[in-house]
């Protein structure tokens, strides 16, 4: 191997099988579960939030569900859905050698990951123009505040402030996972091309994988526990839903 | 590459071999977009059956949706992640992981349940049993 005469395409072969001994299939794919493990936490603490202020103010948390735009948030979770199904034909192809297909398949992936954050800018950019984002006072005025009559402070109904809170952190913390997961894949594409992934050493790229497909797993947590958990009236009236907010 | 890995010696690169094929994603997917057009009727079902109160509604949704995001998440756990075909290192890793997050949550809501709050005049779990799912 070292006294060969190289050439362009052979050196970067040469490279690649310099790193031989240090390709350990097991030992990586191990290490990308502990860290996706880590990530089960972050958004596990957030999670752990939200369920305590549910538990605590379930009105206001329905309340809040029921004002967010669930058709966008739907479509949000096919875009994802397929979002998955491609990164692993990516992969799927991948192993089977067929590289440019499997680059297809990455930039497919990177399109709907992009399609995914223009989705939710429009679901975020009519929220900011109501005055809906974390700190506004225009939130605080009309959901934190209950005055009697004589203009007393009666409670401070911080429920719906919560909700809103939560939905923005978790959400946008989420958005900043499919970006990195977009910038991740890209970086695949490269390593495709220049010949660091090949489909005998093909474990970044089935990590890159793993990474995506946590992202879509905890979507699949934050769609409906955000967008649908909020409660219709029954048509006979049974009961009618309480009343949210000091004044509106 | 011509150098493919051989034959894998230990149970823990099993999954190496194994290429998840284009029908399973397929299939799979097909799966979670059902369960995902389910999870969006559950609202307007829920209205449909008439329940008496505020709590039981609110309480039946958060059942139905969990139960459907659970099932979701195995599948894209056990196939689209390949935990389905990797070795026993591997899924004990994932179910000691879940079981950690489990506890978390249990012993949270322990302390949240009982808690009392003395500006309160009754304690939650009265409150809490009353109309849980009627």
């Amino acid at each position: 191997m070292s006294d060969m005469t190289l050439q362009g395409g052979a050196s970067a072969s040469h490279a690649a099988s310099d790193h031989h001994d240090t390709y350990d299939y097991v030992g990586s794919k191990m290490g990308i579960w502990l860290f996706l493990f880590t990530e089960v936490l972050l958004f596990g603490g957030l999670f752990l939030l939200l369920a305590v202020y549910w538990f605590k103010y379930p009105e206001q948390f329905a309340y809040g569900s029921a004002q967010l735009k669930h058709s966008w948030g739907a479509v949000n979770t096919f875009v994802l859905l397929i979002s998955s199904i491609t990164i692993g034909l990516s992969l799927t192809s991948f192993k089977r050698g067929k590289l440019s297909a499997a680059q297809r398949y990455l930039v497919l992936t990177i399109l709907l990951s992009v399609l995914f954050m223009v989705i939710k800018f429009v679901e975020w950019i009519p929220k900011f123009q109501d005055g809906i984002y974390p700190g506004s006072s225009e939130l605080v005025e009309k959901y934190g505040a209950v005055h009697d009559e004589s203009g007393a402070l009666l409670q401070r109904d911080q429920g719906v402030i919560m909700f809103y809170g939560l939905y923005f952190i978790m959400t946008g913390l989420h958005g900043v996972h499919v970006i990195v997961g977009a910038i991740l894949m890209g970086w695949m594409i490269y390593q495709i091309r220049t010949q660091m992934v090949t489909p005998a050493r093909f474990v970044r790229l089935e990590n890159v994988g793993l990474y995506w497909d946590l992202v879509h797993l905890v979507w699949v947590f934050l769609f409906p526990f955000f967008y649908f958990m909020f409660v219709l009236a029954p048509p006979d009236a049974g009961f009618s839903l309480p009343a949210i907010g000091g004044h509106h | 590459m011509s150098d493919n890995v051989a034959a894998p010696v230990d149970n823990d690169a099993r999954g190496e071999t194994h290429v998840t094929p284009v029908k399973t994603y397929l299939l799979v997917g097909l799966g979670l977009v059902v369960i995902t057009i389910l999870s969006l009727l559950v609202p307007k079902t829920i209205q449909l059956l008439n329940l008496s109160s505020f709590d039981a509604a609110f309480n039946l949704t958060f059942s139905l949706q969990m139960a459907l995001a659970l099932v979701k998440a195995s599948l894209i756990i056990l196939f689209y992640m390949h935990v389905k075909f990797e070795g026993i290192t591997l899924k004990a890793f994932m179910l000691i992981a879940l079981g950690i997050v489990v506890v978390i949550f249990l012993l949270t809501f322990f302390d949240i349940l009982f808690r009392w709050n003395p500006d309160e005049n009754m304690s939650m779990i009265p409150m809490l049993l009353e109309h849980t799912f009627v």
